[in-house]
């Protein structure tokens, strides 16, 4: 279908499309509203009729009204009076009244007067009888409670409904009691239908309820109304349009179905106006339908009928160079300039592929290279020049005629396995053939060929290529020929020659190094790759490569190869590198000899000597060994780090120029012993000297060996200064430990000692406390007693008079005894006061006379400062102090204890910080402190250093007479002081016991 | 005091008191002795007693007790302790109270007669 069709086609189907969418829609719009608006005005005059038949309604109930509240009404209900009758009740006043039937009834149902009357005759009719079965005591008419109680609407009744309204009878002041009912009423018949149709203007009808035979609108409008619509509407014709609704009877069960019937003059209008709707859009439809034809036509389509034309044309005539005729400016314009470039490219391509196949066909033409194109059967399709003349021909002749399969005289190889191959392996390379020129000369030709299949995937053509290689394959020929002289010599051989790729493919090898690899033959073993498998994996190949192709030979190399059966063959090979002529590494060729049996021995040797060197090497010691003479013949390498000399460095030198001076003779001389007996050196520590120069501690052991005509010692030396260092820091931490341990012992000794003395004076103290106290009084009595005996007998005997004196002075010696051993147990409360030396020099002597035979010296500086302390606690020390030098310088050898000749100094001096101001060797703390020396020196015997340690303890004395206790005592007494005693004494010169307090000037501060 | 002083000698012990009695009473002086303090007190209650030589520790009565009560009637007397134990703590106490004179047995008599003298 062309264009212009289609578009036709398509505009006319949516026109119609839309056009009827667009009338239906609006004829249903239209119409609708006018069935709407027939339903509500219907509806409207049904309401109408309705409110019509209620006036009627009314009016009878006014009607009612008027007589029913009447006194006569009242009066005659009871009375029954004819006058009322006949002055009220005539036949006119039914008509007057427009009321049918008028009944009086009183309270107990009876039927006072009662009187129908035809109101088109004017005549009195029989009242019907349904009238009377509705006015029982009871029903609803006659049911009045209240005076102004009513009852109005329709009463349905056998022959019509009635009109009917009924009041309770009153007086005419509207009061009760009620006497009675009135009810008028008149028959809802065509006549009053009609009626009703005038008032309304309307068409009415009315239809009893529950009547047979009810036309069949109105029967479907009851039941529409019974379903509970209170109004039915419902077209009845194309011209008539019916409202419906039911009136109720005053029971309120229905009674009658009005019906208003009116003419659809709205629907027949809008009906005619959709029409014209119509009517209007299929002009509109036609008019722009044939607009759009003739724009189609004009714009498009006669262009596009006139640029196809033109395409065609150009096809037609082949001429690429033609173009389409373009105008406009618009789509179709674009189409035509794009056909128009479209044919440029096409005119380009062409051009372009014109001239490649110029080239082409000028490279085919040219070429030096026979080129072909043959069916499989070995027709010639093709060929270049070049092939025509390698083949005998001239290159204009036409070889299309010649076929390679067929004609013996141009191939000379078998064309059916060339075939064979071709088609299995798609292309053949490099095959070098003869063939037979034309003029039956032979040619060699190698030929590369390759197949051309078809879609199907089956032969069509073969494209080859030749070469006229004749000129090579002579040359070849001749050295073939020269090569064969080498040959049985390659082939006989007993070293075994071979030539591998440099990737170890073996491309040639001679009998015997096939046999060598213990292989069958020649093409078992070029099944071996050389690099890959040939080698023991300890010789990696790539060495071998990496040398021969930098170095471009190798000779003599030695290696371990696999042979056939897996085991080693060791050879000693030479190769040489060939390259091609681009100096690529073409292949390997070389020679190799067996050496596998001296080999053999070679490695069991190799490997003991390589064991022997892992162990001198990675030994920590250093292993050596010498000749028998002394001279270092072997040193493992870890001597350079003990001696700083590399083994070479220490080779050929004699072992003692590595020792140091002291021990050279000792290590001479266990090297003589050790050679000489063959005995070891075990453990023999040297001091020995590295390159430079220090030394060391080392231990050496070593011996003697002998191996087979080799003698010398053997040996290992170790650095030992560490362990010496570390054994000497041990020992001395050991004697440093036990002097600590003695050190410890001593003070506790020294401490169980002093706990024990003090122990000892204090069980002493409270037995001399108690002893001494006890003895005073027997004392006291026997001093009294000899005061007596003296007193008494001042003339006795001089034998008598002497032993008094024995007895006065024993008695003093006891006293003097006691008072050291109370003094000695308890020191008396320390009561210190500030008081200068010379005082307390001066009393202590007073106290305890020097005799005369001892030289005393005082010392006492004049600055010297006052000490603090008690006087007569010093006094008592200081005079311990001379008593004992008194004693020190008595002769003890003769039995007479007089003091003998000799100097008692007393001394005294500030202890004061001063270079070399030392007098007393007394330690620092006292000069530092400030305190007051006074030293009481001797000329006596001195002191024994054995009785040095003890003077000071309670009981120990040196004297006949004493009991040891007034140095003890003398100390005590000096520490409660705050001070002490020293004591320096060279026997058999003389003995200085020093008093040192405190001073006042340094304790007063204190204070 | 015309005449010689009357001195009472106090110690439980019956020799010194007796040997000490012996010693003044060739001395020339008028000596009373008790062997108590209560015997002391008794003794001073009757006699006129110039000076009181009296040991420290004896029992019922200590030396320095026998003092404060004789001073109560016998403010003027001089009053002499006699102990064996110089450092004892009645002495001191006695001491306080006023005693100037103590004596360490055995007592030095020349020293006890000088005393006594002046």
């Amino acid at each position: 279908m062309s264009i212009r069709k289609k578009t036709l086609a398509v505009i006319c189907l949516t026109f119609l499309a839309l056009l009827g969418v667009f009338f239906f829609t609006a004829r249903w719009f239209l119409l609708q509203d006018a069935v709407d608006a027939e339903q509500r005005g219907t509806s409207q005059d049904v309401t109408r009729v309705q409110a019509a038949l209620d006036d009627q309604v009314a009016v009878m109930d006014s009607n009612v009204g008027d007589w029913a509240p009447w006194d006569d009404t009242y009066e005659f209900i009871i009375s029954a009076d004819p006058a009322y009758v006949a002055s009220n009740l005539p036949n006119e006043t039914f008509a007057n009244l427009g009321v049918e039937l008028m009944l009086f009834i009183n309270n107990s149902g009876q039927v006072v007067y009662g009187k129908m009357v035809d109101l088109e005759t004017g005549a009195e009719i029989p009242i019907p009888d349904g009238i009377y079965s509705q006015v029982q005591v009871g029903s609803l008419l006659l049911s009045h409670k209240d005076p102004t109680d009513q009852v109005s609407g329709l009463l349905s009744l056998p022959e019509g409904p009635m009109i009917i309204a009924s009041q309770p009878i009153i007086s005419s002041l509207g009061k009760g009691p009620i006497r009675g009912t009135l009810i008028m009423g008149r028959h809802l018949d065509a006549t009053e239908i009609t009626k009703l149709s005038q008032r309304t203007l309307l068409s009415v009808s009315a239809f009893n309820y529950k009547a047979a035979g009810l036309p069949v609108d109105v029967i479907s409008a009851k039941k529409s109304l019974v379903g509970g619509n209170p109004l039915f509407v419902a077209p009845q014709s194309e011209k008539v349009v019916s409202g419906y609704t039911i009136i109720k009877d005053v029971y309120g069960n229905p009674s009658v179905i009005l019906r208003v019937d009116n003419q659809r003059e709205l629907y027949s209008l809008a009906k005619i106006r959709v029409g014209y709707l119509g009517l209007s859009l299929v002009v509109i439809g036609v008019i722009l339908g044939l607009v759009m034809i003739v724009l189609l036509n004009k714009m498009i389509v006669l262009r596009l009928t006139s640029l196809t034309s033109s395409v065609k044309n150009i096809s037609k005539q082949g001429s690429p160079s033609s173009r389409v005729e373009v105008n406009g400016n618009d789509e179709i314009y674009e189409l035509g300039t794009g056909v128009n470039s479209m044919l440029d490219s096409i005119e380009n391509f062409r051009l372009k592929e014109r001239e490649s196949d110029e080239r082409y066909r000028q490279l085919l033409d040219k070429s030096p290279v026979g080129i072909y194109r043959t069916t499989p059967d070995g027709r010639i399709l093709v060929s270049n020049p070049a092939f025509s003349r390698m083949l005998g021909f001239s290159s204009s002749d036409d070889l299309s005629t010649l076929n390679l399969e067929t004609s013996n005289s141009v191939s000379g190889y078998n064309r059916n396995s060339f075939k064979e191959q071709i088609e299995r392996d798609g292309k053949i390379t490099g095959l070098e053939s003869e063939w037979h020129k034309r003029d039956g000369t032979t040619i060699y030709i190698r030929e590369n060929a390759r197949l051309v299949l078809d879609t199907n995937g089956s032969p069509l053509y073969y494209d080859g290529t030749t070469e006229d290689i004749t000129a090579r394959k002579k040359a070849e020929l001749a050295l073939f020929e020269s090569e064969e002289r080498f040959r049985s010599l390659y082939e006989n051989a007993t070293i075994g020659m071979y030539r591998t790729t440099p990737d170890g493919r073996i491309l040639m090898a001679n009998p015997s190094l096939v046999r060598m690899l213990g292989y069958h033959s020649i093409d078992e073993l070029l099944l071996r790759n050389l690099g890959k498998e040939g080698y023991e994996p300890e010789y990696p190949r790539h060495d071998f490569q990496n040398r021969i192709e930098k170095e471009g030979e190798i000779t003599g190399l030695e290696s371990a190869w696999k042979r056939n059966d897996g085991s080693t063959i060791y050879v000693r090979e030479s190769a040489r590198l060939v390259r091609d002529e681009s100096g690529q590494p073409q292949f390997y060729e070389g020679t190799v000899e067996d050496i596998t049996e001296g080999r053999r021995a070679g490695e069991a040797l190799r490997e003991s000597e390589e064991k022997f060197r892992t162990i001198a090497e990675q030994m920590t010691d250093v292993v050596y060994l010498t000749d028998d003479k002394g001279f270092i013949t072997f040193v493992s390498p870890v001597v350079f780090a003990l001696f700083g000399f590399t083994p070479a460095q220490m080779q050929g030198h004699f072992f003692t120029d590595f020792l140091a001076e002291v021990d050279i003779p000792k290590a001479i001389a266990a090297f003589k012993r050790d050679v000489s007996t063959g005995l070891e050196s075990k453990n023999l520590v040297l001091t020995m000297k590295r390159k430079d120069g220090s030394l060391f501690t080392g231990e050496l052991n070593g011996r003697f060996y002998r191996n087979k005509d080799i003698i010398g010692t053997i040996g290992l030396i170790r650095d030992i200064t560490e362990r010496v260092k570390a054994e000497e820091e041990i020992r001395q931490l050991n004697t440093k430990l036990e002097q600590r341990v003695e050190e410890r012992t001593r003070e506790l000794q020294e401490t169980q000692e002093q706990l024990v003395r003090q122990e000892k004076l204090a069980v002493l103290g409270q037995l001399a406390g108690g002893v001494g106290h006890e003895l005073r009084n027997p004392l006291g009595v026997i001093n009294s007693a000899i005061y007596y005996l003296k007193l008494v007998q001042p003339d006795a005997p001089l034998k008598i008079k002497q032993y008094h004196s024995m007895i006065e002075q024993e008695v003093r010696n006891s006293e003097k005894i006691i008072s050291d051993l109370l003094d000695f147990a308890r020191i008396k409360s320390v009561d210190r006061i500030q008081i200068s030396v010379a005082d307390l020099v001066k009393r202590t002597l007073e106290r305890f006379p020097v005799p005369e035979s001892i030289k005393l010296v005082l010392d006492l500086p004049s600055d010297l400062p006052t000490v603090f302390a008690d006087p007569r606690q010093m006094e008592q020390v200081l005079g311990n102090l001379t008593v004992n030098a008194c004693q020190a310088m008595t002769s003890q050898s003769s039995e007479t204890t007089s003091p003998g000749p000799g100097q008692l100094t007393i001394s005294a001096c500030q202890l004061l910080i001063g270079p070399g101001d030392d007098p007393h060797s007394l330690g620092a703390q006292d000069l530092e402190n400030g305190m007051v020396a006074i030293a009481v020196t001797d000329t006596g015997m001195g002191i024994t250093p054995g009785n040095m340690k003890k003077i000071f303890e309670p009981l120990f004395t040196t004297k006949i007479k004493g009991i040891g206790l007034g140095l003890p005592v003398s100390r005590k007494l000096a520490e409660a002081n705050k001070g002490r005693i020293e004591v320096h004494s060279e026997p058999g010169k003389g003995s200085t016991f020093t008093l040192i307090l405190p001073s006042w000037e340094i304790t007063g501060e204190e204070l | 005091v015309i005449g010689t002083s009357a001195i009472l000698i106090v110690d439980d012990n019956p020799s010194i008191a007796r040997t000490l009695m012996d010693i003044l009473d060739i001395k020339g002086y008028n000596v009373y002795s008790a062997s108590s303090g209560v015997e002391a007190l008794q003794i001073l209650e009757f006699k006129d007693v110039d000076i009181l030589l009296t040991d420290v520790r004896m029992p019922e009565m200590d030396g320095v007790t026998l003092y404060k009560y004789a001073r109560k009637t016998h403010p003027d007397m001089m009053t002499i302790l006699m102990t064996a134990y110089a450092e004892d703590d009645i002495i001191q106490q006695g001491m306080k109270e006023g005693i100037k004179n103590v004596l360490t047995k055995p007592l030095d008599i020349d020293f006890l007669l000088g005393l006594i003298k002046a």
